[in-house]
């Protein structure tokens, strides 16, 4: 059996090639969401202008940075989008099927408390305020997102108008595209995890989130 | 569209080379083009793959000019400080070594699909067929996905 080339999964991935194969072959899958997990992090890098600049920062602000770049994101000023290095987003190797049939149970997913730990810490957050931030799978297991620490990083509530009600709401709103076949799964994953805010600006064709989203509540927040 | 593709034009033409004023300066030809091109009634089909592919030729001709190469700028931060160097995490740097040892019509690809552009846009920028668009992303993002780490 002759598997997938990655020349095959980058056209399969842009919505393009012969699925046939690829449907039903999990080692292609896995491929194909690593070559798909390798090109977020480069874009997501390549966006954020692989952090030319921020060094600087760090230095001078060196004192106040704890470990490594943990605590640049909240020296940023901007917490309504992750760090792309510490989170890149991560995915299963699932099919459009298989995340249209387990969306349902996977909206309850929530981040194990360990985890959750390690995320505020990677982060910088210490002793964060109950009900202040939602855990958030960067990419939704709704949406194919991997319960690993790639995936995961702490989203205020507060403190900007896109808030994690308002990604949620955008989650909500990808998840039906893509299983009603308007959406191609991994453009999906692609386009939250590289650029939440930009995709709801998108989609929604809006420059500040909907007054109905801001109270959109699907995910329970860190406690 | 001015403020929809600006930036992601700016960041490219930066990644191939042209230093901001330059890119600047491309980056508003790009656009008064664009303006000419709607005024004449020319195509409105792909607009997107349209201005990055004039961008791409006006960059490559003005690199030519000026004698320079990819590699001679490529790297985002050729000169960091020991404090930089510390905070950097390796990963990000061996990424940087990947793309920048990419041969250089992979690079595109790969720097246009980074900005969003689909394969068939890809295709009309580079002028190459879709199966090479496919196959100098498979190469690319394969190295990628191969650093230590992933």
């Amino acid at each position: 059996m002759r598997h997938c080339t990655d020349a095959e999964l980058m056209a399969i991935l842009d919505g393009e090639g012969e699925r046939a194969h690829f449907d039903g072959c999990a080692q292609c899958r896995t491929r194909g969401a690593e070559l798909a997990g390798a090109l977020r992090e480069f874009t997501a890098l390549h966006r954020g202008g692989w952090g030319a600049g921020w060094g600087r920062y760090a230095a001078a602000a060196a004192a106040l940075v704890v470990v490594g770049g943990m605590g640049l994101w909240l020296l940023r000023g901007r917490t309504d989008l992750p760090d792309a290095a510490l989170t890149p987003g991560a995915t299963r190797p699932m099919t459009q099927a298989e995340v249209c049939v387990a969306a349902a149970q996977d909206d309850e997913q929530r981040a194990p408390r360990e985890m959750a730990a390690e995320v505020f810490a990677r982060y910088g957050i210490r002793n964060p305020a109950p009900r202040a931030y939602e855990v958030d799978y960067l990419i939704s297991p709704a949406l194919g997102g991997a319960e690993e620490i790639r995936n995961l990083w702490p989203q205020p509530y507060g403190g900007s108008v896109w808030t994690a009600r308002v990604k949620d709401a955008l989650e909500d709103y990808l998840r039906k595209r893509v299983c009603n076949g308007r959406l191609e799964l991994a453009t999906a994953q692609e386009e939250i995890a590289t650029d939440w805010i930009g995709a709801y600006r998108k989609y929604f064709q809006t420059d500040r989130p909907l007054r109905e989203h801001a109270g959109f509540v699907k995910d329970r927040p860190w406690e | 569209m001015y403020g929809q593709w600006r930036g992601p034009l700016l960041r490219y033409l930066g990644a191939l080379g042209l230093p901001g004023a330059d890119a600047e300066d491309v980056a508003q030809e790009v656009f008064l083009a664009l303006c000419h091109h709607l005024r004449r009634e020319g195509g409105r089909e792909n607009l997107r793959g349209w201005v990055f592919r004039v961008g791409h030729n006006l960059a490559l001709r003005r690199r030519e000019q000026r004698g320079r190469t990819v590699e001679e700028v490529e790297v985002a931060d050729p000169a960091p400080g020991p404090e930089e160097l510390a905070l950097l995490s390796c990963r990000r740097e061996r990424l940087q070594a990947v793309v920048a040892a990419l041969p250089e019509r992979d690079r595109w690809c790969l720097l246009l699909r980074a900005e969003g552009l689909r394969h068939r846009e890809i295709a009309e920028v580079v002028e190459i067929s879709l199966g090479a668009v496919a196959a100098a992303l498979g190469r690319a993002v394969g190295k990628l996905a191969a650093v230590e780490g992933r």
